[in-house]
């Protein structure tokens, strides 16, 4: 009778767990749905109710949001400054954290640790401004001047990451390294950061992440009409607000390149983002 | 021969040097320096544009306080920031939860429920705009409801709150993933040990589970505040600051102001904002560094 009765309670409970779960991934899913679909519909059809099927699937609106450019200078601009940032703050920020992690019992070494954290607790905003005109002087207001301010930010997180990471490595490994005449560049590259993947896992999906969607930084740095994806669909946006359809299919077109690359790294972003998040 | 290995445990002392000052500079000019130009710019009556400007005192700081706006960017964060902390990590902890048993297809809703993550918070700000003003004015014409009819991002009353659902909607992924690592990092055997003493599952989660997972929490409490405080994008794919600054943000606020060449202005602004997010993100450091547990 109580086995009986538990094995109910259980399949109730499971039951509920799955409702749950179906009723949050509808609420996740159904944004997708409506874009991709208002993409594919003409705006005779847009008329009709806006979560039926289009009735032809067709692709024009696709063709005219390329026909009226801006989207491929704006993915490649994107990927670039995705590309370059990335390797810039992980070849950066790995060492660096290596060596703070390390040193921490030296004044300076703690004091540089600090430098850095302080950063999470300040919002870009406070530097937005000056780092306009800092870039206007130094002619940096471009597509490399925003991989140098993406990198010169990067410094927080990481270091908040990296260097918590690395107090976890045990330190018999680099003092047999020293023992054995290893230099510390040398130990770091073939003894250290292989030990650290996980967290460089985490922390290559959060750059990936924020660089490319980043929406700010570009918005005021990228003056001279260069533009990353974000700035493409705001200026889009901007420009023809009267075409739902042409909105939708820019959108669709802007969630592609993340979309593909989640489908196929799903299983490595999500543990990527796990792995070192919580050790750090 | 030995002065090779001397020069090498020489270089133990000076490389760590070499990498960590060029960086600390580097920090220094973009970050400090920038920082401090800032803070020296809230101060003058700069627009941005002329090459001379006058320092004021605190005017723009009488200004900002004196404004209707910064009012209604106050009350706007506050509701904001307070929805966005809350469901968030309390969705985000509850799906993890949820995600933490031994059911099927765990791999396929984790990875659904991931997607927004990995969209630009701007384009999910304007699909979400067009949910609005497209299926939300529907209902209110079929159910003949005022309110709905005019899209609840049109309204000073909704929109706040619609803006933060929409920053929930996107923020809770990686929350979720980040509780859910934390979670099942609790090591099995201690959690075997307790059922063995009878503990029942709830004490095992308020007991066992949280106090083991402060430092998860830690992370996405000051991570979740710091959107809910900063936010920019969300609300400018959404409604822009409108109706009438009922959603200006500090950032859309900001952003507004330099944009008017107002520059002194917004980085009064941009000040107000970092004290506000400074002392709420060390009084919860504080408060969570206090509840940690050691293993």
């Amino acid at each position: 009778m109580a086995m009986a009765q538990s094995a109910g309670k259980r399949f109730l409970s499971k039951f509920g767990i799955y409702f749950v779960l179906l009723l949050t991934s509808v609420i996740v899913l159904f944004p997708f749905y409506m874009t991709v679909l208002t993409a594919f519909k003409q705006p005779a059809d847009a008329r009709n109710f806006i979560l039926a099927l289009p009735e032809k699937w067709n692709l024009s609106n696709f063709q005219q949001v390329l026909k009226r450019g801006g989207y491929w200078p704006a993915l490649q601009n994107s990927t670039i400054v995705t590309i370059f940032a990335t390797i810039g703050t992980l070849l950066l920020n790995t060492i660096l954290s290596y060596f703070l992690g390390r040193n921490q019992h030296k004044k300076f070494f703690n004091f540089s640790y600090y430098w850095f954290i302080i950063g999470i607790f300040i919002p870009f905003q406070v530097v937005m401004i000056p780092l306009v005109v800092m870039g206007k002087t130094f002619g940096m207001l471009n597509i490399p001047g925003l991989i140098c301010m993406h990198i010169a930010l990067s410094f927080p997180t990481n270091v908040f990451l990296m260097t918590g990471f690395v107090k976890g490595v045990p330190r018999d490994v680099d003092e047999a390294a020293m023992i054995d005449g290893c230099g510390p560049i040398r130990t770091f590259y073939q003894i250290i950061a292989p030990m650290m993947s996980p967290i460089i896992a985490t922390a290559l999906v959060l750059t990936v992440l924020g660089v490319w969607n980043d929406f700010t930084l570009p918005l005021v740095i990228l003056q001279r009409g260069e533009k990353t994806l974000p700035l493409f669909i705001y200026n889009y946006r901007t420009k023809y607000i009267t075409n739902f359809n042409l909105a939708f299919a820019a959108y669709t077109l802007s969630m592609i390149p993340p979309m593909v690359v989640y489908l196929f790294c799903q299983k490595y972003i999500i543990k990527g983002l796990a792995a070192g998040a919580v050790k750090g | 021969m030995e002065q090779a290995a001397k020069k090498k445990i020489n270089s133990w002392k000076v490389v760590p040097y070499c990498v960590v000052i060029p960086c600390v500079l580097i920090y220094l000019v973009f970050f400090y320096i920038a920082a401090v130009e800032g803070a020296v710019y809230s101060f003058t009556d700069w627009n941005g544009v002329s090459s001379t400007y006058n320092y004021i005192g605190f005017g723009n700081y009488v200004d900002a306080f004196n404004s209707e706006y910064l009012r209604m960017t106050i009350r706007f964060t506050i509701i904001f920031a307070v929805i966005v902390l809350v469901l968030t990590n309390v969705l985000g902890l509850f799906l993890a939860v949820l995600l933490d048993k031994a059911i099927k297809g765990v791999n396929v809703f984790r990875a659904i429920f991931f997607f927004p993550a990995v969209m630009s918070t701007l384009t999910i700000a304007y699909i979400f705009n067009q949910i609005d003003y497209r299926l939300i004015t529907l209902l209110g014409e079929t159910i003949g409801n005022d309110v709905l009819k005019a899209g609840l991002f049109a309204s000073a009353t909704w929109a706040p709150y619609m803006v933060a659902l929409t920053q929930v909607w996107q923020s809770f992924p990686v929350t979720m993933v980040i509780f859910l690592a934390g979670l099942q990092g609790v090591p099995e055997d201690i959690l075997e040990s307790a059922r063995i003493d009878g503990a029942n599952n709830m004490q095992i989660f308020w007991k066992i589970k949280i106090p083991m997972i402060i430092p998860s929490i830690m992370i996405n409490l000051v991570n979740n505040t710091k959107t809910g405080i900063t936010a920019f994008d969300i609300v400018m794919g959404t409604t822009a600051g409108g109706p009438g600054g009922a959603t200006y943000s500090f950032a859309m606020y900001m952003y507004i102001k330099y944009s008017k060449q107002e520059v002194a202005y917004a980085c009064a602004i941009a000040m107000i904002m970092a004290i506000i997010f400074g002392v709420i993100a060390t009084l919860q450091i504080i408060y969570m560094r206090s509840k940690e547990v050691e293993l």
